[in-house]
Parts: C-alpha cells; structure tokens; sequence
C-alpha cells in the first residue's frame, strides 16, 4: 500500500492509471497541473510520481525540478513525444524512468511495481561480495539466482553464465564470438546464432518490455552489454 | 583657438608670412656671407671703392660713354643740344663719376675732370682700328644723386648693419621653422580629425606642379630681368619693389606648392590625383570596354594572330642574341598567361563542381579572375543563389511538412492512450456476452494497429527529413544480422518460416549507424514475417563488391506480387491492394529512407513470387573502439 501520485492534464488518461494501479493496492493521489502535484507532494507522503511531460500551466520537467529540490522520490515520466531530445532531458533532469505514449497499462504497473521495489526495499540489505547489482538486477553468484526488482527469475546455467559475463564487465561490449568463447569455452563454429537467441531469452526474462530493455542491451552490429538505458536509446521513437 | 588654426585665411596667412621670413633669412644669411666674404664690415680693407658694386657702376659708365657720347661724337653723329645734354649729366654736380679719354699720343679728346682722385679703372679700346685709353674716376665723397648712390647706400647698409644679418637669419630662420611645422600639421585638415581637399587637390597635382612651376620661372626670368637691367636710379626703387615682389611671390607659390604636396601626400592622394594617372586610368578603362565589347571568340583569334605575327617577324628577322632573350621572355610571358588562365578555369570549375555536387554555399572567389572568366563566375554564383532559394524554399516546406506530422501524432497519441487503456479496462470487467467480447477484441487490435501506424508515419517523416542524427561507425555484417535474425526468432517460428545466412564473412565490416541499421533489418523482417509463405526458407546473403557490401534478404511471397519493386518503396504501398494485413505500408519506405540517410542504397526485386530485398553500404575497417562505451562520470563510481 503506497501512495501513488499521477500527474496528467488527461482525465480519462490519469482515470485509467488510477483504475490500473488501485488494482495493485495503492493509494492513489490525482492532479492535473504540475502545481496541484506540488501541493499534493507537499502535503502528503509520496512514494512514487507519473508524470506527463506536457502539460498546461507548468510542465512536467519544471514541475520535477521542483520535487528533486526537495525529495528523490522516484518519478516516471509520461511522454507523448517520443521526442530523443525529450527523454534525454527528463533521465538527466532526474527522472528514474519514461513511458511513452499511447502505453500499456501491464508495462506501466511493472515499472511502477519495479521502481517501487527498488526505492523501498533495495539498499537496506546487506549484499555479500559474491552479488553483483546493476539498478534493479541482482546476481547471486554463491546462490547462483538472479532477483530482477527483487523477483526472483529463473534462468538456465547457460544463461546465468551469460549475465555473469556481462555483469562482471558493466558497460563492456561483447560479441556473440566472445560471449561464445567465454561462456561455452570453445571456438564458435556457425553457431553465434545461439548466443544471439540466448540473448533473446534472458531479455524476455528480466526486462519488463524486451523491445525496450533496461538492463540488457543491444548494441548493433558490435555485440551486447548491460547498462544504462540511456545511451542506447539515442534513436529510439 | 584650434578652429581659427584649421580656418583657410589663418593657412594663408602662415604661407605668406614663411614666405617672408624665408626670404628674410634667405637674404640676411646671405648678406651676412657676403659681408664676410668681400670684407664689407666696418673694419674690412673693402671700401665701397674697391667694391665689385663700384666697379659694375663704373663699368656701365664707361660703356655709356664710349658708346653713347665718345663714337657718336668722333663720328659728328651728335648734335649741339645732345652735347649739352651730355656735358650737364656728366657735370660735376650731377656725376659723380669722372672719365677722361685719351688716343696713343696721350691727348685727352674728352674729359669732364679736374682733378684725379678716387678709384680708377682704366680701360683701352679701339675705335677704327684706332686705339684709345679712357680712365674713369670716382667722387670719393658720393653725393651727386648718379647711379652711385643706391649702391653706395646699400654698401654703407651692409657695412653698417653687418652686426645684425646674422641674428636676423636666426631669428628668421627659427619663425619659419615653426610656421613650416604648423603649416605641415594643419594642411589637408579641416579641423584636428577631419581631413578637407583644398583648393589644389582640385586640380590634377602633376598640372599644378606645371603650373606652379611656369609661374616661378616666368617670376624669376622677369627678376633676373630686372636685376640685369641698368641700376638707373631714377626708377631703382621701382626695379628693386618689382625684383622683391618677383621672388616674393616666386617663393609664395613655391610655398603653396609644397604644402600642396604634403597635403596629397597626407590624404594619399598623390598619385591618383596626377593628369597623367587619370589619363591612364582612362585609356585603360576605354581598351577593356572595347575588350569587353569583342567577342570571346575574335578576342583568343586576335591574341593568335598577334603570336603568330611575333613569330612571323622573328623568323623572317636576322636572329640575334637579343632577339633570342626577346623572344625568350616572350614566351616566358605567353606561359604565365596560359597558367593564369589555367587557374582561372580551375575555379571556375570548382565552383561548377560545387554546384554540381549541390554544396550551395561554396563562394567562390570572381574577384581576380579575367573579364570574360569573371562574367561566367558570376553567371555560376547567380545560379548556385537560384538553387540555394529552391532548396531553401523545399526545405522549408519539408521540414513544415514534417513539424505536422509530428504534432498532429503527437494530439492522436493522447486520445488513443485513452483508448487503448480503456479497453483494456474493458477487457478485464465480466462480460458474457460473447460478440462483446469479440468487439474488444477488434478494439484492442485495432488500437494498437493505430499505434503502430503513427509511430511508422513519425519515423518516416523523420528518416526522410534527414532530420535525425546520425552515429556512423564500423559495424560487423555478420553480428547485426544474426542480432537481427534472433529479434524474429520466434515470429518466424510462428510463421513457420525458416532462415539461412550464407556467404557471411566475420570480417565483412560497413559504415552504417548500428541503431538505425537494426531499425531498417527490423522493417524488412517484419515484412518478411507477414507476407512470406509459411513453411518456406528465407535466405540471407552478403558478398563484397569491390567497395561496396551487398546484404541480400529473399522469400517467397504469400500473395501474388503485382507491383514493382520499385513502387513497394513508395510511402503507403502495400503488395495487397486490399491492404487487409496489419501494417501501414510505410516499412520499406523507412528502410529505404534509413538506408540512404546512412549512405547505403536499397533495392527491391520482385521475380515471379521471390521477393528480394538488397542492401549496398560502404566497406569500413573494423574498429577497435568499442561504441556505447562513454559511461556517464556518477555511474563509474
């Protein structure tokens, strides 16, 4: 039961997330202007915000500087857009995720259940030194078990070796030949096919939208990683 | 004070007042040598007797004498009255010069003496082959009012005033200095900062100079004139103001001469401003109007012929050293000619390249060309400015075009988040009845076929406007396809459709934007998804042609293909004219606008129900760097 603000100059839009997120057992706050989700946010303890980016009066960036003065709540950004320029400026300004318009209500209860989960209860435990944590992953490597947003997935031992790789080297670019080579211990012949599908499986496993990874990502035509979101969504509509 | 000294009376004032004290220290310097140099001054061995100013006097006495009164008198040429006119000037009151004649024989024919006293100059000559002697004398005491009398006040002056010439020539010397200085400061000066033309700048300098030049030597021959002319002291006043006044106004313009000069020389003006300099410009001016009015053609046939008459002379000529250094430097010059003209053309060029080559902004430089060179530059700039506007012009339109669409997906967005939300709210209630429910079916796969559709049309609006940014770099053929090829795993499977990669070399590398090639792979695929026959193969290729990769995607089409391969890539074509399939006919459209925004070519064959799409990009080296490898500074800590 947490307190969850959305913040749409769209009735009907900010209706249904309200319907949508009730469904979870949250406590759902409303505005329809950037300055009414100021107040609320003032008035009331606040555990997460959706929050459209156009709005009337103030938008939804102005309106997030202001509550990153005060609080680090975790903010979702909505956007209608889809503009690059747009998701870039919202992810530096401060925002821990976007949607963008027309969404699907499953995708926006994961995310808000996801980021909830990381705001509230990740960081509080203590993590031995054999876990590796990106964001929201969690890679046990003793317990051989991977937590995505504190959710247990199940991943096969090809497959968790896979992620082990590409969490030990954050950042790093492999390619299917290396990932071949290092997992599978053995020269790849004609079969970098496999690697590519693995891939395939273990995004559908931990992210919330594969098409839109978060943590698993391709990096075309050189290989694949795990990091920021950001940067390779540089072309993405 | 500073106006009054910019004003053009205060100039000339100070012109005639340098003039003045130049003459002043002209003639007190020089007097002052001349005092020293006879031994004029008081103590001096130099009297006025034996001064060269005397013995002139004398001289000129003696000629009047001799010709005027002795031989008209031996000759019976003179009458009783000119005899007395002669005895009265020459009288002792009116004389102070005295004379005495005498032939060989030492008889004295004609005398108007008494006494011999003073300076003598004796003189011999011959009349008729008859020899006389004459002696002249002067009073040593000048007191009759004879042509003595000025030069001998002028003599007593000198004498008198030697003491002050040369602090006068000082004095002199220093006030023209400074009025030189503050007539070479103020000339071509309006006031301290603005600068004026006077009345010289007017006229072309070199004809002033002429003039200035005639006026002085007319000036001086008049007072060379007058002081040659007999000291006759009944008008030596005159002859002396007229003499002053000669060189006064000689040095004037002389004055106003230089001061002219300083003053072009100041506004820079000095050459531009001669006769002989307009002249030419003139004349120059003239043979290119004439140049420019013969045509291009007669011009090269003009220059030839003149070659060739060279040529002509030079053969039919005695060849000499000279001739051969002539000839030489000729052809020195006839090379550097056809270099400059070869330079010429290659701008020329340049800018016809940079037209052709649609780099509107190239400026090319017209300024140093050759006339008709010039002409044809400016005829290229004036249609690079007509391209630029209608580029300019389409641009525009195009990027309005593309800003609509934009906007108005960006309004349908808002209603269809809505939409989709809300029948997915639908979906979820109890509902019995089974023909509502298969409406929220068709609803929800509607709504998302909207979706889809507007998210094609804002990336096809994009990708043609080349408005997106792109990211190029080497990208592995081999690594994006099989990327790709995973992505549709499974929708293949659905399909039933299988692939097979053939002829993928791990080295073949191209220059492409791996996002956007991933969008492209992404949109062929997704076609081959829907339109390929189920249980058929899908073969992808790569070969390298020279510098170029070729990707090669073919299936076999479900429905018979009856549009060109050309005409799929036309914004909302589809191969089903019924256009019943889901999607929005805009995929190989954005693949073609993605490919040629990265450099590649795209073409599509059809052959009977084969449908083939290839992809031509450029061969790049593989990199070491690895991409998407900048991490933002707070994530590495």
């Amino acid at each position: 039961m947490y307190n969850i603000l959305i913040c749409d100059d769209d009735y009907d839009i900010v209706s249904a997330l309200k319907i949508f997120l009730t469904d979870e057992d949250h406590n759902i706050f409303c505005a329809y202007s950037g300055k009414k989700a100021l107040e609320i946010i003032n008035e009331n303890k606040i555990h997460l915000v959706l929050l459209d980016i156009m709005m009337p009066k103030m938008d939804g960036i102005t309106a997030m500087t202001e509550i990153r003065k005060t609080s680090n709540v975790p903010i979702i950004l909505l956007t209608a857009k889809g503009e690059d320029a747009d998701k870039v400026i919202g992810l530096n300004m401060g925002a821990d995720d976007y949607i963008t318009k027309p969404f699907n209500p499953e995708e926006v209860v994961a995310r808000v259940r996801s980021q909830l989960r990381r705001y509230l209860q990740l960081g509080s435990e203590k993590k031995s030194e054999s876990v590796i944590i990106f964001e929201g992953l969690e890679l046990d490597d003793n317990q051989k078990t991977v937590k995505v947003s504190g959710n247990l997935v199940n991943l096969t031992p090809l497959e968790f070796d896979i992620l082990k790789l590409l969490m030990q080297n954050l950042h790093k670019v492999f390619s299917s030949k290396e990932i071949y080579e290092q997992v599978w211990d053995d020269r790849p012949l004609g079969t970098e096919n496999t690697v590519a599908v693995h891939i395939r499986h273990i995004r559908e496993k931990i992210e919330i939208n594969p098409a839109e990874p978060e943590y698993l990502h391709v990096v075309w035509g050189h290989g694949y990683k795990i990091g920021k979101r950001l940067q390779n969504e540089k072309y993405n509509v | 004070m500073k106006n009054i000294m910019y004003k053009k009376g205060s100039k000339f004032i100070g012109a005639i007042l340098l003039t003045l004290t130049l003459i002043i220290f002209v003639l007190s310097a020089t007097a002052s040598v001349v005092v020293k140099e006879y031994g004029i001054d008081r103590d001096g061995k130099t009297t006025f007797f034996n001064s060269v100013f005397c013995e002139r006097v004398t001289r000129a006495y003696n000629n009047k004498v001799i010709f005027e009164y002795f031989i008209p008198l031996l000759r019976n040429d003179l009458d009783a009255s000119g005899i007395s006119r002669y005895e009265k000037y020459f009288s002792i009151d009116h004389s102070n010069y005295f004379f005495t004649i005498k032939d060989d024989a030492g008889n004295v024919l004609l005398s108007n003496y008494q006494a011999e006293y003073g300076y003598t100059l004796t003189r011999i000559f011959e009349v008729e082959e008859v020899e006389y002697e004459m002696q002249a004398f002067v009073k040593e005491d000048i007191t009759a009012k004879d042509d003595y009398m000025p030069v001998y006040k002028a003599h007593m002056f000198l004498q008198n005033a030697y003491s002050w010439f040369t602090p006068i020539a000082v004095i002199s010397f220093i006030l023209s200095i400074a009025i030189f200085s503050y007539l070479v400061y103020t000339a071509g000066k309006k006031s301290k900062d603005e600068k004026t033309k006077d009345f010289a700048s007017k006229i072309p300098f070199d004809l002033f100079t002429l003039l200035v030049v005639a006026f002085i030597a007319g000036l001086i021959y008049l007072a060379v004139g007058l002081f040659k002319s007999e000291l006759v002291y009944s008008i030596f006043v005159q002859i002396m103001c007229g003499f002053a006044a000669c060189i006064f106004f000689a040095a004037l313009g002389a004055v106003i001469w230089f001061f002219s000069l300083v003053s072009h020389i100041k506004q820079k003006t000095l050459i531009k401003n001669t006769l002989i300099a307009i002249c030419i410009r003139w004349i120059f001016r003239l043979i290119k109007k004439i140049f420019s009015l013969i045509p291009l053609l007669w011009k090269a046939a003009l220059v030839a012929c003149i070659f060739i008459l060279l040529d002509l002379i030079l053969m039919l000529s005695n060849v000499s050293p000279k001739v051969i250094l002539f000839y030489f430097l000729f052809r020195t010059g006839l090379a550097i000619f056809a270099f400059l003209i070869i330079l010429d053309m290659n701008k020329l060029k340049k800018a016809g390249q940079a037209i052709a080559d649609g780099n509107l902004a190239y400026v090319s430089n017209a300024s140093y060309l050759i006339h008709d060179f010039k002409k044809h530059a400016d005829n290229l700039s004036s249609i690079q400015a007509g391209i630029s506007a209608a580029v300019s012009e389409k641009m525009k339109s195009e990027r309005f075009k593309n800003e609509l669409i934009t906007n108005v997906s960006h309004d349908i967005k808002t209603p269809l988040t809505s939409i989709i939300n809300y029948t997915d709210l639908l979906d979820k209630t109890d509902i019995t009845d089974e023909a509502a429910k298969e409406y929220i079916e068709i609803l929800k796969k509607q709504g998302s076929r909207l979706k889809k559709l507007i998210d094609d049309l804002i990336e096809a609006s994009k990708a043609s406007s080349g408005s997106m940014k792109l990211n190029l770099e080497s990208i592995n053929v081999k690594e994006v396809v099989t990327q790709s090829l995973a992505e549709y795993g499974e929708r293949f499977k659905a399909n039933s459709i299988e692939y097979h990669m053939e002829g993928m070399d791990e080295l073949y590398y191209i220059k492409a934007d791996g996002r956007l090639l991933w969008r492209v792979l992404d949109n062929v695929l997704e076609n081959i998804c829907k339109y390929s026959l189920e249980n058929t193969r899908v073969y992808v290729t790569s070969e390298k042609d020279l510098d170029k990769i070729k990707i090669c995607f073919k299936n076999i089409s479900k429905e018979k293909l009856e549009i060109s391969g050309q005409e799929l890539t036309e914004r909302f074509v589809r191969a089903d004219l019924s256009r019943n399939t889901e999607g929005s006919g805009l995929g190989l459209a954005i693949a073609k606008s993605l490919t040629e925004l990265m450099g590649g070519d795209m073409v599509i064959e059809t052959d009977g129900d084969l449908f083939k799409a290839c992809f031509l990009f450029k061969v790049a080296l593989p990199s070491k760097k690895e991409p998407d490898m900048i991490i933002p500074k707070e994530e590495l800590s």
